[in-house]
C-alpha cells in the first residue's frame, strides 16, 4: 500500500547547498562516528510504546513517503501519515503498530520521537467494523450507510470490483461511505482517513 | 460538678441586690448565646465537615486517575518538547508578539491553583509590557477569566470554559490549539502556564515555550533537519502545540486533584476542631442553663 521505501543513501541528490555545514552534522561522505545506539520514544497521549527504548530500525509511514529509520539517521523532522509503523528490535523481531496520525522527529544525536495521536498494536484492529476506503467522490457526510459488501479489511479482491472501475472497490455506489476502522474495546472509529496511494486493491495487512 | 458551685459562690459574694437571670447575664462582658444559637451552628458546621469529607473523597478518586493518566502523558509531552529543547530554538529579540497561555479549570476550592497562574501571567504581562511587546492572553478554564477580567481585561485573547469536570483528553488540546491558530493573532512566540505536578502535596508553576511556525522555519539550527518543507514544518508545529497543550492540560488537572484533596481535607480537619469546641462550649452553656433554672426554684423557695 505505501509508496516505494526510499533508503538513506539515495536521497543525497535534492539537499539544497547550505552555506557552512553546522559541526553536528555529518556529510553523507563520512562514515558514522561509532555506534550511537538510537533511542527510540513511541507515544500515544495514552500509552507509551517505548520510552528510550534501543531499538533497531523503525519504519515509519510519513506524507513525503514511507523509510526507515536506523541509528545515526540524518535528522528529520516528518508528519506521520495514517499507515503501520513496524518496530525491528535489537534481536530482529518486527512489530507492527497503526498509527493515524503524527510526527517523527530524529535529532542529531540518534534520539528519535514518534508521537501518533492514535496508535494500537495490529490485534486491537476490529475487522468487525472496518472498512476500506472508497475511492469514488465522496459526497456529503450525510446518508451514511454500511455497505453489505464492504466489510473487513481483506486481502482479496472485493466481489463487484472489477465491473465498475470508476467506482473503486465498493460495487454499491449509491450508498455513501467513508472508510472507517475499527479498534476493539474502545468503541473507538477511526474515520477520515485520506485515501492513500489510490492504489485499488486493499491492503493486505 | 465545679460549674455550679462557682456559680453560686458568686452569687453569695456579689451585692444583695436585686438579682434576676436579666441582671446576672446583662453583667457578662459578652452576650452569651442561647442554646438554641448553638445547636444551630453546630449542626451547620456538622454539614459542612460531611461535604468536604465526601469532596476530599471525590477528589482523591479524580487524583488517582489523573496521576496514573499522567504517566504517558509526561513521556508524551516531553517527546514533544525535545525538539525545542535540543534545538535551542530562540526567537529574535525584535519580535514583538507575545502569547501566554494560561492554564487552570473553573472549579475553586483548590487551595492556590488558580491564584498561583493568575500571579503569573500578571507578573509576565507587566514584564514583557515594560519590555515593550505586544502580550495576549488566552485563559484556559474560567477562574482564569475570573482573576484577570477586572484588572487586565483587555488582554484577553480567547477563554475556555468547562474545564476540569471532566478529565481532558487530547480532543480538548486539538479544540484549544485550533481555535488558537484560527484566532488570526500572529504571535511570534509564547509560554504555556501550568501547574507542574511533583508530589501529593506539591505542585510548581511551570512555563513551557511555544514558537510560531515562522520563528521555528526561520531558526538556524533547523537547518540541520533534513529535507523539511513548508507545509509538514506547518503541520508538524500545529500538532506539537497542541501536544504541549494536552501535557500542560494533564498536568494541570493532577496538580489539582491533588490540592483540592488536601485543601478539603484541611477543611475538614478544620470544621472537626471547631466541632469540638462548639460541643464543649454547648455543653457548658447547657449546664449554665439548668443552674439558673435551680437558683431561681432555690430563691423562689427561699422566698417563701
Amino acid at each position: 500500500m505505501f509508496c516505494a521505501r526510499r533508503l538513506l543513501l539515495l536521497r543525497a541528490a535534492a539537499r539544497p547547498a547550505l552555506p557552512v555545514p553546522p559541526p553536528r552534522a555529518r556529510g553523507y561522505a563520512e562514515a558514522a562516528a561509532g555506534p550511537t545506539p538510537m533511542a527510540f520514544t513511541f507515544a500515544s497521549p495514552t500509552q507509551v510504546f517505548y520510552n528510550g527504548a534501543n531499538v533497531k530500525q523503525v519504519d515509519v509511514p510519513t506524507l513525503t513517503g514511507s523509510f526507515g529509520i536506523l541509528a545515526s539517521h540524518v535528522p528529520t523532522l516528518q508528519v506521520l501519515k495514517p499507515g503501520v509503523v513496524t518496530v525491528y528490535a535489537e534481536d530482529g523481531t518486527a512489530t507492527k503498530y497503526f498509527v493515524s496520525s503524527g510526527s517523527v522527529t530524529v535529532h542529531a544525536d540518534s534520539t528519535v520521537q514518534v508521537l501518533a495521536e492514535e496508535a494500537v498494536t495490529m490485534d486491537m484492529l476490529d475487522l468487525a467494523v472496518s472498512y476500506p476506503a472508497p475511492r469514488g467522490p465522496a459526497a456529503s457526510w450525510r446518508g451514511f450507510a454500511p455497505c453489505p459488501s464492504c466489510v473487513g479489511w481483506a486481502s482479496q479482491e472485493l466481489p463487484g470490483a472489477a465491473e465498475s472501475p470508476d467506482q473503486g472497490l465498493c460495487p454499491h455506489p449509491e450508498l455513501l461511505h467513508r472508510p472507517l476502522i475499527g479498534i476493539k474495546g474502545s468503541g473507538l472509529l477511526l474515520s477520515e482517513l485520506s485515501a492513500g496511494c489510490g492504489e485499488r486493491k486493499p491492503c493486505s495487512r | 460538678m465545679d460549674l455550679p458551685l462557682t456559680v453560686l459562690l458568686c452569687w453569695r459574694t456579689s451585692e444583695p441586690l436585686l438579682i434576676s437571670p436579666a441582671f446576672v447575664f446583662r453583667g457578662q462582658v459578652r452576650n452569651m448565646a442561647t442554646l438554641k444559637d448553638i445547636t444551630r451552628r453546630l449542626k451547620s458546621i456538622k454539614n459542612i465537615q460531611k461535604i468536604t469529607k465526601s469532596m476530599k473523597m471525590v477528589s482523591a478518586a479524580k487524583y488517582a486517575r489523573a496521576e496514573r493518566e499522567l504517566k504517558p502523558a509526561r513521556v508524551y509531552g516531553t517527546g514533544a518538547l525535545a525538539l525545542y529543547e535540543k534545538a535551542e530554538i530562540k526567537a529574535p529579540e525584535d519580535k514583538k508578539k507575545h502569547l501566554l497561555i494560561g492554564v487552570s479549570s473553573d472549579r475553586g476550592l483548590c487551595g492556590a491553583i488558580h491564584t498561583s497562574i493568575a500571579k503569573t501571567l500578571k507578573n509576565e504581562i507587566t514584564n514583557l509590557t515594560n519590555a515593550g511587546k505586544e502580550v495576549m492572553v488566552v485563559g484556559v478554564g474560567d477562574k482564569i477569566r475570573g482573576l484577570l477580567q477586572r484588572t487586565h481585561g483587555n488582554y484577553f485573547l480567547l477563554t475556555f470554559k468547562e474545564v476540569g469536570r471532566r478529565p481532558p483528553s487530547f480532543g480538548d488540546a486539538s479544540i484549544i490549539a485550533l481555535e488558537l491558530l484560527n484566532s488570526g493573532y500572529e504571535f511570534d512566540e509564547g509560554s504555556v502556564i501550568y501547574n507542574r505536578f511533583r508530589s501529593v502535596i506539591s505542585y510548581k508553576t511551570d512555563e513551557k515555550p511555544i514558537f510560531s511556525f515562522e520563528t521555528v522555519a526561520g531558526s538556524e539550527s533547523l537547518s540541520i533537519y533534513d529535507d523539511i518543507d513548508a507545509d509538514v514544518l506547518r503541520n508538524y508545529q500545529e500538532f506539537t502545540l497542541a501536544n504541549i497543550l494536552y501535557y500542560s492540560l494533564k498536568e494541570s488537572t493532577t496538580s489539582e486533584q491533588s490540592a483540592r484533596m488536601t485543601a478539603m481535607d484541611n477543611a475538614s480537619k478544620n470544621a472537626s476542631e471547631m466541632i469540638d469546641k462548639l460541643t464543649l462550649t454547648f455543653n457548658r452553656t447547657r449546664q449554665a442553663v439548668i443552674t439558673k433554672e435551680l437558683i431561681e426554684i432555690i430563691s423562689g423557695a427561699a422566698a417563701l
